[in-house]
């Protein structure tokens, strides 16, 4: 058990700062953010065999963090607070505007949850295909799939607002 | 949404992700180096790694995050922990209710969570938030060891420069820059040439990890002595022995040089009185 906490310690030293980062700029709230700094590493020591053999951390990190944000987005009970936080985050949260950040969350809340993700990973992150398939744990062309599905999603549900 | 939406970083650019796992440590040197090169020419990636690194700045700057209840954590730790997670508590009184992972996890490190006198100086250790890392844009020196720090004055943080000016009650929290795992220790000396020990808090010099700009533990509120400081890193092999580095500073002063299988780093501090 020491040994796993002095581990963990390690890896909230390193990480810390861009679990909550990533946190705040897809949830838009400190509060919120800070619960997701906390179960992702509560959840780490509980289950230090989460992370035993990963060599690249902050990959497992991104996916950990982005199914915690997920989570509480879907959450009915922090949904309408949540898709209507609007106030501005520092640019090193978001490169995304605020406003637009809004409209991403609410589509994140609709989405099937893989295309969530890479949602996630795409549009927010701004990751490679590369990138998002390393996280993924699949190949860079199924990625592009769930890339090209996206944008199949999206023109549906602009379409469908259209014809409204 | 996402039907028009495009990406706004060109795909030579680097991403958060590379940045945040070069920042851990975990790149490659060739890819660390690389990364480097280009942010140096890249006016984008140059703002946006400075913009990261005033956010980890200003994260390593805040204090512990709240926690929830610390029950289940705290049966999992040791007697220490929660011991310190206690008096971190009784600290926070008044603000939210618990801090108990940061204090947890920064005790499972070993980092101090209360006011500590430096022995023989005017100087105290001080825990921020836990031992968050943080990543200076600095000038670096190419492939070898490195501190650098950054600079709590009231609410402002800034990064602290090779040659910085300061004031008794700043708050200095040091960062090593390290390729390979080895053994460091922080030694100061003031003008009159009294040193000190700013890390680690032990006997010998501690083992660090390789990484960028790393965060170590705690961070040293200035006292009011005035004049220069000198800061010593030294980077070591081998865990030296902190009685024995800081009896050859004092003897030396700054004639002081590095011990065989050390490389060492200096910054110096000009401190000054100033409106608090």
């Amino acid at each position: 058990m020491a040994e796993a906490s002095a581990r963990i310690a390690e890896i909230y030293a390193r990480h810390a700062a861009s679990v909550y980062r990533r946190a705040l700029a897809l949830l838009g709230n400190e509060a919120e953010a800070n619960e997701v700094l906390q179960d992702v590493f509560v959840s780490l020591l509980e289950k230090p065999e989460q992370f035993a053999e990963r060599s690249q951390l902050s990959t497992f990190l991104y996916s950990v963090t982005t199914h915690a944000c997920l989570n509480r987005l879907r959450n009915q009970r922090n949904r309408a607070r949540l898709l209507h936080a609007v106030a501005p985050l520092p640019a090193a949260v978001a490169p995304l505007d605020a406003e637009l950040l809004v409209r991403v969350r609410a589509a994140l809340q609709r989405l099937p949850a893989p295309l969530a993700e890479v949602a996630v990973y795409y549009f927010v992150d701004e990751l490679s295909l590369q990138e998002i398939a390393e996280i993924l744990g699949c190949s860079r062309k199924r990625v592009s799939g769930l890339v090209d599905q996206l944008a199949a999603w999206g023109r549906e549900q602009e379409a469908a607002c259209s014809a409204k | 949404m996402f039907g028009q939406m495009k990406q706004q970083r060109p795909a030579q650019c680097v991403s958060d992700l590379r940045f945040d796992a070069w920042q851990a440590g975990e790149l490659e040197q060739a890819a660390s180096r690389e990364l480097q090169r280009h942010v140096a020419e890249c006016a984008r990636c140059h703002a946006r790694e400075s913009a990261l690194s005033e956010f980890r700045a200003c994260f390593a700057a805040q204090p512990a995050m709240p926690a929830k209840q610390p029950t289940q954590l705290e049966q999992q730790t040791s007697v220490p922990v929660d011991r310190i997670a206690r008096a971190e508590r009784s600290r926070l009184r008044g603000s939210r209710s618990a801090w108990l992972l940061g204090a947890s996890v920064a005790a499972a490190a070993g980092v101090l969570l209360v006011f500590v006198e430096l022995p023989g100086t005017g100087l105290r250790t001080e825990p921020l938030r836990s031992a968050g890392s943080v990543v200076t844009s600095g000038e670096r020196a190419k492939g070898g060891e490195q501190i650098g720090f950054f600079l709590k004055r009231g609410q402002q943080v800034q990064r602290g420069a090779r040659e910085q000016r300061v004031q008794p009650g700043d708050r200095l929290r040091f960062v090593y820059s390290a390729p390979r795992a080895r053994y460091l220790a922080i030694l100061s000396l003031d003008g009159a040439r009294r040193a000190s020990v700013f890390y680690p808090a032990g006997e010998r010099a501690a083992r660090i990890e390789p990484g960028v700009d790393v965060a170590l533990p705690a961070a040293v509120e200035l006292d009011g002595a005035l004049g220069e400081e000198r800061v010593y890193a030294l980077f070591c092999d081998a865990p030296a022995e902190l009685a024995g580095l800081r009896a050859e500073l004092v003897q030396r002063g700054r004639e002081f040089a590095a011990p065989i299988g050390c490389a060492m780093d200096e910054v110096v501090l000009s401190k000054e009185g100033g409106a608090r």
